[in-house]
């Protein structure tokens, strides 16, 4: 008798989370996502106090989040910015507003629809997404050869907690090479003119960017593969998986919140009803990427510096 | 599409792919545009909606400007004035010959005047004042933590400043002509060098 009685309630724990209607999802997170990246960081006025206009009024009103009306007019806001700065504007504002544009088609479509076809525009968003960054790092000669990654782990700072850890090297010569970099560009303000600066290295940096560039190509090429072929249950589970891998490994080197949020919205939104595991994989590597983001070192420091 | 209600039409399917194709064409119809103008024209593969970033050293943050004003007496290197600062990235990202030229003819009407003189100038004022140690610009920014890209671009003897914001104390360096540069940084993996490169130029006399 007692084992009758709690049986129903362990199921409707589990099934809290994993009950939800990801559609309902969707439209919330990336709401979140707009909130975050476009209110709080965007460089265009016009941009933040639209999208903070209209995120308060979904906010205010919930059944403005399954509106085609809204998601268009968002669609039509950032289009609006995105053509007026269409040469400074970062990658991931235009999937911001493909994304927008994706929902507004979704919810214009009756009740019964709306999941496939937002789930059908997800994935292709995704795969050309993947298609056309794959393309670019292929026919690009610097990028095959190592050099971009080679690059970038010497000098840009984001890569520096990756560098140091696996390239052994400083933080102290990383810091060099940057202010080199900048003496190399602005030097010339002091009456420095240089053409050329030789950067501190190490034999493992070289290493650890020939492995980069091809794992990035590997993991990038096989999304595109996988996102752009037509539906099957096996495709769909490598999907998934790919996907989630991508969001584990890449944001963990290069923290691009943003872009990283989106495809997660996305990879949430092109799962199908029965795949609650990935649904919820899909929100807790969202919650991941801006945990990737905490300046863990800095930190410690502060908490060092606190007990000292 | 066993998924699919019985009652749904074939109409009503074609129009449910076909609304939920418009995004994706749209991104696929934005970023062919911009591997046509990355390739035909200097605009950096991480901008403008193809997905090229990460893929190429030739960032934004790769691409800078040096501005030079032609002087009787020479050529005086100064940063790109904060005043045009919404023009400058643009002219970085994607440069080409109408934009270079327009903004360096708007560099042309701004007033050019010598920050660290006047600063100093105000030093000197504060110190005679009340004879007590006055900090200057200069003991400022070196005790800044500012990242290294900021303080080198703000070290610029020579500060463009629109005419309405030019005051008395400010000394206005008189030029016959400004010179713009756009450069990008190219890295060479074999000898481990960072070069740079001039992508366009162009001179523009004052009126």
């Amino acid at each position: 008798m007692l084992q009758r009685l709690e049986e129903p309630r362990v199921v409707n724990k589990r099934s809290w989370i994993f009950n939800q209607d990801h559609l309902q999802c969707v439209p919330v997170l990336l709401m979140i996502v707009l909130l975050v990246q476009t209110v709080t960081i965007s460089p265009y006025w016009f941009l933040r106090i639209s999208m903070l206009l209209l995120c308060l009024a979904m906010a205010a009103l919930p059944n403005l989040l399954t509106s085609w009306k809204m998601w268009y007019f968002m669609a039509v806001v950032q289009g609006a910015t995105l053509f007026m700065h269409w040469e400074s504007a970062d990658n991931h504002r235009y999937l911001f507003a493909y994304g927008c544009l994706a929902l507004a088609s979704a919810y214009s479509l009756p009740i019964h629809q709306q999941k496939r076809a937002l789930a059908f525009s997800a994935k292709l968003l995704i795969g050309l997404c993947m298609a056309f960054a794959i393309y670019w790092k292929v026919s690009t000669h610097s990028y095959m050869d190592g050099s971009f990654f080679h690059y970038s782990l010497l000098t840009d700072d984001r890569f520096e907690h990756v560098t140091c850890a696996l390239g052994s090297i400083s933080s102290q010569l990383l810091g060099d090479n940057r202010e080199l970099e900048q003496l190399l560009m602005y030097g010339h303000l002091r009456g420095i003119e240089i053409s050329s600066i030789s950067l501190s290295d190490t034999s493992q940096i070289g290493v650890l960017s020939q492995f980069l560039t091809w794992w990035t190509i590997l993991i990038e090429g096989a999304l595109a593969i996988v996102f752009l072929l037509p539906n099957c249950r096996m495709l769909s589970v490598a999907r998934n998986c790919l996907l989630l891998l991508f969001a584990g490994s890449t944001y963990a080197v290069a923290n691009v919140i943003g872009f990283g949020w989106v495809l997660m919205v996305l990879g949430l939104a092109q799962c199908s009803d029965d795949e609650k595991g990935f649904q919820f994989s899909y929100i807790l590597a969202f919650l991941l990427i801006q945990a990737y983001a905490i300046p863990y070192p800095e930190i410690l420091k502060t908490l060092a510096n606190i007990g000292a | 599409m066993s998924e699919d209600p019985p009652e749904e039409s074939r109409a009503s399917r074609v129009r449910l792919y076909l609304k939920a194709l418009i995004a994706p064409l749209c991104l696929a119809m934005i970023a062919m545009g911009q591997i046509r103008n990355a390739r035909s024209s200097s605009l950096s593969p991480w901008k403008g909606g193809g997905f090229g970033m990460f893929s190429s050293v030739d960032s934004q943050a790769a691409r800078f400007l040096h501005i030079y004003l032609i002087t009787g007496k020479g050529e005086i290197p100064v940063a790109a004035p904060a005043a045009l600062a919404a023009k400058s990235e643009p002219l970085k990202v994607s440069p080409n010959r109408e934009r270079i030229d327009q903004f360096a003819q708007r560099l042309t009407e701004l007033r050019f005047v010598d920050l660290d003189r006047k600063w100093h100038k105000i030093d000197r004022q504060v110190k005679s004042q009340d004879g007590q140690h006055a900090t200057t610009r200069d003991a400022l920014y070196s005790e800044s933590s500012e990242p290294a890209r900021s303080s080198w671009q703000s070290h610029g003897r020579l500060t463009g400043v629109r005419a309405a914001g030019v005051s008395a104390a400010d000394e206005v360096v008189l030029f016959q002509a400004i010179r713009v540069e756009v450069w990008r940084l190219v890295y060479d993996q074999t000898t481990n060098q960072l070069l740079t490169q001039k992508i366009i130029e162009s001179t523009k006399s004052k009126r």
